[in-house]
């Protein structure tokens, strides 16, 4: 219930954003958009999220650990972009996941594509494998333990408080 | 403080367009597909980002007040950009693009029939 009540605050929000308009009146029609979007498709994807109250504070913390990965991702890709000599050595490996969940998997998947050097092509059908586009697999070990340690485990963290 | 805010909204705008370049550049650099979504995805997502904080600071700054459309436009960016790079390379591979002669490894070759045979059912 709590949940629905602060998403439905945070549709309101989106909805002054982006009228720009900062009132009372924008942020009740907001309230009310709100309202409506939730009663309408909230049920499904609620379930399919499973959120709770206690996710919230290690969601937050993962948005941050997103926007730093982000960071030295860029600037790897910026010394391999111009380096005078392009010393990539590409190639698809097969990583083992254990996420549960398609809203984690879409989570997972979204931020491996913001490690350094680490793109995913594809999802095997039962969930458990992911196809990873690396720029340099000299040493598979550590791009694997890369995704093993800092971010699985730090997604199971928050679906799993 | 106002010399402060303008050094900050400069070397935002500068390290945006650095990301940007670097992106442009990775595209025309790289050999195929796969490596120039590395160079798409990361740049163009990290170079938005930067313009918009610039643009942010900016507009807080100079008394035009808060532009929170740019801030949604950046958080449904930062959630959006590897999602596009990682369609374009699923669509790339299961069209039949080769990788790049250089690469080392395909572990996706042998389980792609079967993916492909599963994903027909949708």
């Amino acid at each position: 219930m709590l949940v629905i009540i602060l998403l439905t605050l945070l549709l309101a929000c989106v909805w002054v954003g982006l009228t720009g308009e900062f009132s009372v009146a924008t942020f009740v029609v907001g309230l009310l958009l709100g309202f409506i979007i939730i009663r309408m498709f909230g049920e499904r994807t609620l379930k399919v999220l499973n959120l709770n109250i206690r996710h919230i504070l290690p969601l937050i913390e993962l948005v941050f650990i997103f926007l730093y990965e982000l960071l030295i991702a860029n600037l790897t890709v910026l010394a391999k972009v111009f380096s005078p000599k392009l010393n990539i050595k590409p190639g698809i490996i097969k990583v083992p996941v254990e996420v549960e969940g398609p809203f984690w998997i879409t989570t997972l998947a979204n931020m491996i594509t913001l490690t350094p050097g680490t793109l995913t092509v594809e999802v095997s059908p039962d969930n458990k494998y992911f196809y990873v586009h690396c720029l340099n697999i000299d040493n598979e070990d550590s791009i694997v333990s890369d995704i093993k340690d800092t971010f699985e485990k730090k997604i199971q963290e928050v679906y799993r408080p | 403080m106002s010399l402060f805010i303008e050094i900050i909204v400069s070397l935002l705008l500068l390290f945006g367009a650095i990301f940007l370049l670097g992106g442009a550049v990775g595209i025309i650099r790289f050999p195929d597909t796969y490596c120039r979504m590395h160079a798409l995805g990361k740049g163009t997502t990290m170079g938005i980002i930067c313009f918009m904080l610039a643009i942010t600071i900016y507009f807080v700054w100079s008394g035009i007040g808060l532009c929170m459309q740019s801030i949604l436009s950046l958080v449904f960016i930062a959630v959006s950009a590897p999602i596009g790079s990682h369609m374009i390379a699923k669509a790339a591979y299961h069209y039949g693009i080769p990788l790049w002669k250089g690469s080392v490894r395909d572990d996706l070759k042998e389980d792609c029939e079967f993916i492909r045979e599963d994903n027909a059912d949708f």
